[in-house]
């Protein structure tokens, strides 16, 4: 166990855990946006700094990645701290003024409204989505297209997703709400074109994406896919054959 | 799309460790720009995700094309250099020669950050890949829009 | 022919030194690859075709960048037993009257520059002589006294514009390989380590971090597999200078890095650099084919029991991947986006092993500190910079030129003595060094030395070390625009504070300049600075805002005018 201080209190936390799962370990909020627990931490959206202190020297890190170390001092709310933030909190304002959890955390930090030209963009580019397609799935269905300001999330090349298996596991993850599934009942109804899916579906509007439901091998009832977020949140592997049976099944 | 030169390209950097990047650049050296197909069956034979391809063919949106390239390219410098020596005015002035007739829609106009010729006198032009002083290349313009049918 | 022992390198030597001075006559054409090149190649041609006419045979030579872009074509002539001199200004036109005047056995005056008759080789103990002056040659000045050359310093230009960039043997004439010799045969890799902390060479991509330390904790990183790069991409623009190191000199660059790869325990080198720079791939790709044909890349080189091979690997051309850890996923076939280093690239860094990136620059200056000793470094240069750096002077300026100059010399000198001051009738309003981040600095503050600390304690950066000069045609709310509007479109877009606060940084500062800007905008971009500098991911992010800092630092007047009198007083901005 490594001994530390955070917020002046004395705190153990287990060696090669970051400062963010300590904090969290013992009561101590510090505001996230790009952050799962069951994902390795992507520190894009930088609302997560904390100052470190060690050696004598006081810098501003992200605390979902930086690692504990025996006698480090931690400060999760000083003056500096919440300044950095309420800045960042505003500039996202200015980008995605009207996404929910934009606006709950502008309004904790006490900020009525941006001092930037207001955009409508319902997407914050957190990157989860992206990241749970690729890491915790391994579908790499979702990607980034561009870069900068421009940059968007989309299926490979814009076009329809082929590798998209329908978990949902990006709509569940998405902390602006902005992805969208729907489980139809005859896919080809629900696109412009060569569908060649027939039958129950799950359509995953921002991917282009229409997977067929499987038919599980056991009670050959057709199913959709089923949810990751209970092994997720826990930062546990998916079992086996998780797509392929039904939940009754398995 | 020919597979084959493809698979040529694909065998030619065989020994090259992470050589998505400069497959890229050999695909779009031959063919001129990255055509959807060609992608598609380098993710098969490379057995690497579409959305892994998809996200470097955009991210360096400068170096690769996803569409054909037009008659003739016109790029304008804006390196630092350059923009000291005005080169806004200059994009300005061939983009209103290209606007004067209906040719101009032909030829591919933009901006480069930095041609790297910035000891020249003013600021620098690169025409289908040569690379002009300010006057010359509007001449050139003038002379490549008038051999255009 | 395999380069085994001090012997086989010696006759290596020997034969370079008869091509650099051969019993014919030899004529050096010298140009960077500006718009100019075309020319410079058609002089060579033809001034062999016109001696030939006079019945004189001559070696013709296309060699480097010598960096007085305003004299090129430069032209040197080689006649046995006689000093080199090197003539500038060498057209089509002239071409004919400097074969007259060679024939004649003269020297054409009006285009002569300067006369060498012995050179100083930094990488032998003998120096390479010519011929000594007699009297028709003694009115010219020497090398060493001529007016672009006297303030110099060259150290990593040391073979620039002076050999076939081509010739393995020309570069071993003047010393080439011997320190890599001296390194394998002589040092153990602890020792090449030392050598090179105690030279305190500081990197000169633009962090400026002692190299020596960055060798250190990638030496004591565990491991079998490490790697070194050399970046050879040039990131800032305006400027065309690492383009001259590479073209001019690229076996400076392998020796450096094989040296490196020794030092460090690597066995795979890597050169990066953009596909789009044709030029310079062929140069590259040519010299590391020439040595590896000569063994001096490859197993067992020097039969030291070392082995290293040197690849070259393009990118697709972005700013950012000058950044370490964007330019090793560029290296992996990744997008070049920056990571987090809170774990540093000497322990993880290129496929997650210990890695050594240093610039081009960097590379071409080990190669005489193994050979010559820290000491003799750490006398050149002033203390919190050691050495030189080689400065690509442009913009409004009377001569633009590639030069290297020992670090302390002032901004004023290299415009003054180096650029030939203003042009007539214009005055120096700033002086951009070190890319967009670095904004630049007034006139005022053309007393600060180029030295690492100097310059940050002004409010600038040297970082690659390209001086922008601008006249008061220029506006620097325009500028600071420009500089903004760049980085913005480079940024990589992961982090929040950098892809949504540059942009808002510069429609700030685009206010401003179209005259909307409010006073408390000033405050805002502050704000902005501040939350950019503490919390962006990587450096692009951390320094954009110094654009700014830099800018309302020295040139408030001009952005409170353009508020307040909604002016731009240099007519710039178009209100």
């Amino acid at each position: 166990m490594v001994k530390l201080t955070i917020d002046e209190k004395n705190i153990q936390a287990e060696k090669g855990s970051t400062i963010l799962q300590a904090a969290k370990a013992n009561g101590i909020a510090i505001p996230t946006l790009c952050h799962h627990e069951g994902l390795s931490p992507l520190a894009n959206c930088r609302l997560c700094v904390v100052e470190v202190t060690q050696n004598k020297r006081t810098r501003v890190v992200t605390s979902c990645n930086y690692q504990v170390q025996e006698g480090m001092q931690v400060a999760t709310q000083t003056g500096r701290i919440v300044s950095l933030r309420k800045t960042i909190i505003k500039l996202i304002m200015g980008r995605s003024p009207n996404v929910k959890i934009v606006r709950d955390l502008a309004a904790a930090m006490g900020i009525e409204k941006t001092p930037f030209t207001l955009e409508n963009e319902k997407c914050i580019l957190c990157g989860l989505c992206e990241h749970v397609c690729s890491e915790y799935i391994g579908a790499h269905a979702i990607t980034f297209t561009g870069h900068g300001t421009g940059k968007f999330v989309s299926a490979p090349f814009c076009v329809s997703s082929a590798d998209c298996i329908g978990c949902g596991a990006c709509v569940e993850v998405c902390p602006a709400r902005c992805i969208t599934k729907k489980d139809v009942d005859d896919a080809k109804t629900y696109y412009w074109a060569e569908s060649e899916t027939v039958g129950p579906a799950r359509v995953m509007y921002n991917w282009n994406a229409r997977v067929a439901w499987k038919k599980c091998p056991k009670c050959g009832n057709a199913f959709p896919p089923p949810s990751v977020l209970p092994y997720l949140d826990k930062g546990e592997a998916l079992p086996k054959e998780f797509f392929d049976i039904c939940e009754k099944c398995r | 799309m020919d597979t084959k030169k493809v698979d040529a390209i694909i065998e030619r950097h065989k020994a090259e460790k992470g050589a998505l990047i400069s497959l890229l650049h050999a695909i779009q050296d031959e063919e001129g720009y990255l055509a959807a197909d060609a992608m598609s069956y380098l993710s098969d034979k490379l057995h690497t995700p579409l959305g892994e391809i998809s996200r470097v063919a955009t991210y360096f949106d400068k170096a690769f094309k996803l569409e054909p390239k037009q008659e003739h390219t016109v790029r304008v410098c804006r390196g630092t250099t350059c923009h000291v020596k005005k080169s806004d005015e200059v994009y300005k002035e061939i983009t209103d020669e290209l606007s004067k007739d209906g040719k101009g829609f032909r030829f591919s106009l933009g901006q480069a950050r930095c041609l790297g010729c910035c000891t020249s006198a003013g600021p620098v032009v690169e025409i289908d890949g040569e690379v002009y002083e300010q006057d010359a290349a509007k001449s050139t313009i003038i002379k490549l829009k008038g051999e255009m049918k | 022919m395999k380069i085994e022992t001090i012997e086989d390198l010696n006759k290596l030597k020997a034969a370079g030194e008869k091509l650099l001075r051969p019993d014919i006559l030899r004529i050096q054409v010298g140009a960077s690859s500006s718009a100019l090149s075309k020319e410079a190649a058609q002089v060579g041609g033809q001034l062999k075709k016109e001696l030939e006419k006079r019945g004189i045979e001559a070696a013709v030579v296309s060699v480097g960048c010598l960096g007085l872009s305003t004299q090129e074509p430069i032209v040197e002539v080689i006649a046995p037993g006689k000093p080199k001199i090197t003539y500038g200004r060498i057209t089509a036109a002239v071409a004919p009257l400097l074969a007259g005047a060679i024939a004649d056995g003269n020297v054409l005056k009006k285009h002569a520059l300067y006369r060498t008759d012995v050179e100083e080789l930094l990488c032998s103990t003998t120096g390479f002589s010519y011929g000594m002056a007699s009297a028709e040659f003694t009115e010219l000045p020497t090398a060493g006294e001529f007016k672009f050359l006297k303030p110099q310093v060259r150290i990593a230009m040391r073979n620039s514009g002076q050999i076939n960039p081509e010739s393995i043997e020309e570069y071993a004439a003047r010393g080439g390989f011997a320190a890599l010799y001296k390194a394998l045969t002589k040092m153990t890799p602890e020792q090449v380590v030392d050598t090179v902390i105690k030279s305190e060479l500081r990197g000169k991509g633009g962090g400026g971090f002692p190299a020596g330390q960055k060798w250190q904790s990638c030496r004591e990183a565990g491991g079998n597999d490490k790697y070194v790069i050399c970046n050879c991409s040039e990131g800032d623009p305006g400027i065309g200078m690492h383009k001259s190191l590479i073209e001019s000199d690229p076996f400076s660059i392998i020796e450096g890095l094989a040296i490196g790869g020794y030092a460090i325990g690597a066995r795979e080198g890597y050169i990066y650099l953009h596909h789009g720079y044709a030029a310079g791939r062929h140069k590259l790709k040519k010299a590391i084919d020439r040595a590896a044909e000569f063994g001096l890349l490859g197993e067992n080189i020097f039969g030291s029991g070392f082995s290293f091979t040197g690849t070259l690997k393009e990118g697709a051309g972005a700013y950012v991947c000058g950044e370490s850890t964007a330019l090793m996923a560029c290296l992996e076939g990744r997008a070049g986006e920056p990571r987090p280093k809170y774990i540093h690239t000497a322990e993880k860094g290129l496929w997650d092993k210990p890695t050594n990136l240093n610039n081009v620059e960097t590379w071409c200056n080990i190669a005489p500190i193994i050979f010559r000793g820290p000491e003799w470094f750490t006398k050149i240069g002033t203390k919190a910079s050691r050495g030189t750096k080689v400065i690509s002077l442009t913009g409004n300026i009377s001569t633009p030129c590639l030069a290297e100059v020992p670090m302390g010399t002032t901004l004023k000198t290299v415009i003054t003595k180096l650029g030939g001051g203003m042009p007539k009738g214009t005055t120096l309003k700033a002086i951009g060094i070190g890319g967009p981040p670095a904004g630049a600095l007034p006139a005022s503050l053309a007393d600060t030395p180029i030295d690492f600390d100097a310059l940050w304690k002004a409010g600038s950066m040297l970082g690659s070390g390209g001086m922008i000069v601008m006249d008061t045609a220029n506006c620097m709310v325009d500028m600071t625009r420009f500089f903004l509007k760049f980085l913005e479109e480079e940024s990589c877009g992961r982090c929040f504070p950098c892809r949504e606060g540059i942009k808002r940084m510069r429609e700030l500062v685009e206010g401003i300049s179209i005259g909307v800007g409010k006073p408390e905008h000033l405050a805002l971009l502050e704000e902005l600075a501040e939350c950019l500098s503490q919390t962006a991911l990587c450096d692009l992010g951390k320094s954009a805002p110094n654009a700014v800092r830099c800018a309302l630092r020295h040139f408030k007047e001009e952005f409170d005018t353009h508020i307040e009198r909604e002016v731009c007083p240099a007519k710039r901005c178009a209100m």
